[in-house]
């Protein structure tokens, strides 16, 4: 594969990213029920996370 | 990781998962909220999407992951990409070595982490994750590391985030054989 090639085929990194929005939704708070199905999601995608003694 | 300044940084879909949980998203925030004023180009892979949706049920969810989903930069996952993930799935089976981590690069690895590997050295980005046995040893090393110490009932846990950098040297040492796709040295930032 040619460099012309290669360049068309990379991607505009990040340009489409708003970090603004990503934090403000960060800042919101979840339901009980919505929290639940988060740590269930957590609980099975997830290493063991280790305990501090 | 407040050392890591101008690269490009592909978020894996666990990270994404954390930041729905109120016991993770306040750091979770406070380093995506780092990592971008240190300039670095933060994104995710077109599979995250997915990896995240198909375990949501509850609408709520669905629309809170949507929204973070559509403010990051989906990377697209082209041919390369893949055909990097099926080198990885090749590297990661080939290792013979029985450290702990290598023990775990034995095992079959999902498709979407393979992807999303894939798409990092196609990009020649570094991964932020916080599931390290999903990105083996020696092939991944890791860049930058930090922690969150969170309160589980009456016990401290530690979860461990890490920036992780494909070894691709070492890649091509142990499988000279086997061609994948890598940005060429002019386009790597």
């Amino acid at each position: 594969m040619n460099k012309k090639s290669e360049n068309k085929n990379k991607n505009d990194w990040g340009a489409k990213t708003n970090i603004e929005k990503v934090l403000e939704i960060l800042d919101e708070k979840k339901s009980e029920k919505q929290q639940k199905e988060i740590d269930g999601i957590i609980n099975s995608i997830a290493n063991e996370p280790d305990e501090e003694s | 990781m407040n050392q890591t300044k101008n690269h490009k940084i592909l978020i894996d879909s666990c990270i994404l998962i954390y930041c729905g949980s109120d016991k993770y998203s306040e750091r979770v925030r406070g380093f995506l909220h780092l990592l971008d004023n240190n300039k670095n180009k933060l994104a995710i892979s077109e599979i995250c999407g997915f990896e995240v949706l198909k375990n949501c049920l509850n609408k709520e969810n669905i629309d809170y992951y949507l929204k973070l989903i559509n403010y990051l930069d989906n990377i697209k996952i082209g041919r390369y990409a893949l055909m990097n993930a099926a080198f990885l799935h090749g590297l990661y089976k080939k290792d013979t070595s029985n450290s702990d981590r290598e023990e775990g690069a034995k095992k079959e690895k999902m498709a979407g982490d393979l992807i999303i590997g894939g798409t990092a050295i196609y990009d020649g980005a570094l991964l932020l994750t916080a599931n390290i046995d999903d990105f083996p040893m020696p092939y991944w090393k890791i860049f930058a590391h930090d922690h969150i110490v969170y309160k589980d009932g009456p016990k401290f846990k530690v979860l461990n985030v890490y920036l992780l950098e494909f070894d691709k040297e070492l890649a091509e040492q142990k499988n000279p054989n086997q061609l994948y796709y890598k940005p060429a040295a002019s386009e790597e930032s």
